[in-house]
């Protein structure tokens, strides 16, 4: 087979090399994206005993509809406008405060919702919450 | 002197995440670059840089210090694009139909810059052909090390470098004779 060095001229392959710089912002949103995975992985127990990280994001991702519903519902969705995260969270573990299946400790995952900055999803009125 | 990449990962493995940012620093242009080039898309591009760097990021713990930094997460990069061209199926018809109504609407008085000519004439190269001639002339990248990170044969991706070349002069050399 011809060397391919011979196909494509000097030029071509000097723009191929160009550098693309995506800018200073570009680099911080992505130690952003870095601190926030940081937090979280501090945030979640490593597996203990018998409760296993599958079962305990079906936990958590069970408890926040609930939440989500029950926060809409007594606000008459309108309360959840501008709510965070944080708001979202600190409800859940205020209303599930007399059970005993919240096994993160409620600060630090506040703590990861403050890093994120995320607003708290707003189910539409009448709409079930769905998650893509 | 410059602090290899292999004693940042340690940093970083010991819990100092602040040190991840000299591996962003040292290898965001190069996988950029990479991935502005494969996908033709900034934001997308930007994305697919960031979603690199977080997953090497939370499995630094499976990576080997025998193996460079760089070709690791560029590794992770360019499966994170085959994923994303394979997802986005939708998205390849409508940026080749893009290219047709571009071409089409192509006003004269515009000036095409090389560059841009390129870009193009990349988007219409299939992904395994961009992919191969990206990590080739791009990244200068030698065979074996394209082998590595893509999981093809050398002899299979030195035809790929060739028919890149091809196609890419086939595509940009009647232009530029044309001027």
């Amino acid at each position: 087979m011809p060397d391919a060095e011979s196909l494509l001229s000097r030029e071509l392959r000097a723009l191929l090399r160009e550098p693309v710089d995506l800018g200073p912002a570009a680099r911080a949103r992505v130690m952003q994206r870095v601190r926030a995975a940081a937090a979280l992985r501090a945030a979640v127990p490593r597996a203990r005993g018998a409760v296993r990280a599958t079962v305990l994001g079906a936990l958590l991702a069970a408890s926040f509809v609930v939440s989500i519903v029950t926060a809409n519902a007594r606000s008459g969705g309108n309360g959840t406008h501008g709510r965070t995260l944080a708001d979202t969270i600190a409800v859940h573990f205020a209303a599930a405060s007399d059970a005993d299946w919240p096994v993160i400790a409620r600060e630090k995952l506040v703590a990861v919702a403050d890093v994120t900055h995320d607003l708290a999803p707003k189910p539409h009125p009448g709409a079930p919450a769905r998650r893509n | 002197m410059q602090e290899s990449d292999a004693a940042v990962v340690r940093r970083v493995r010991a819990g100092d995440v602040e040190a991840f940012a000299l591996l962003v620093d040292r290898h965001h242009a190069r996988l950029a670059r990479y991935a502005l080039r494969m996908m033709g898309d900034r934001g997308e591009a930007e994305e697919l840089v960031q979603d690199a760097f977080v997953r090497a990021y939370g499995a630094l713990a499976r990576y080997k210090e025998r193996e460079q930094f760089g070709a690791w997460i560029l590794r992770i990069l360019v499966n994170r694009c085959r994923s994303s061209l394979a997802r986005e199926a939708r998205r390849l018809a409508a940026a080749a139909a893009w290219i047709h109504e571009t071409a089409a609407t192509f006003d004269p008085a515009e000036p095409i810059t090389q560059r841009d000519e390129l870009s193009a004439a990349l988007g219409r190269l299939p992904a395994d052909l961009r992919e191969a001639v990206l990590l080739r002339y791009a990244d200068e990248l030698g065979y074996e090390e394209i082998s590595a990170i893509t999981g093809a044969g050398i002899s299979a991706l030195k035809m790929r470098v060739k028919r890149a070349c091809e196609r890419l002069r086939a595509m940009l050399e009647p232009t530029r004779a044309g001027r």
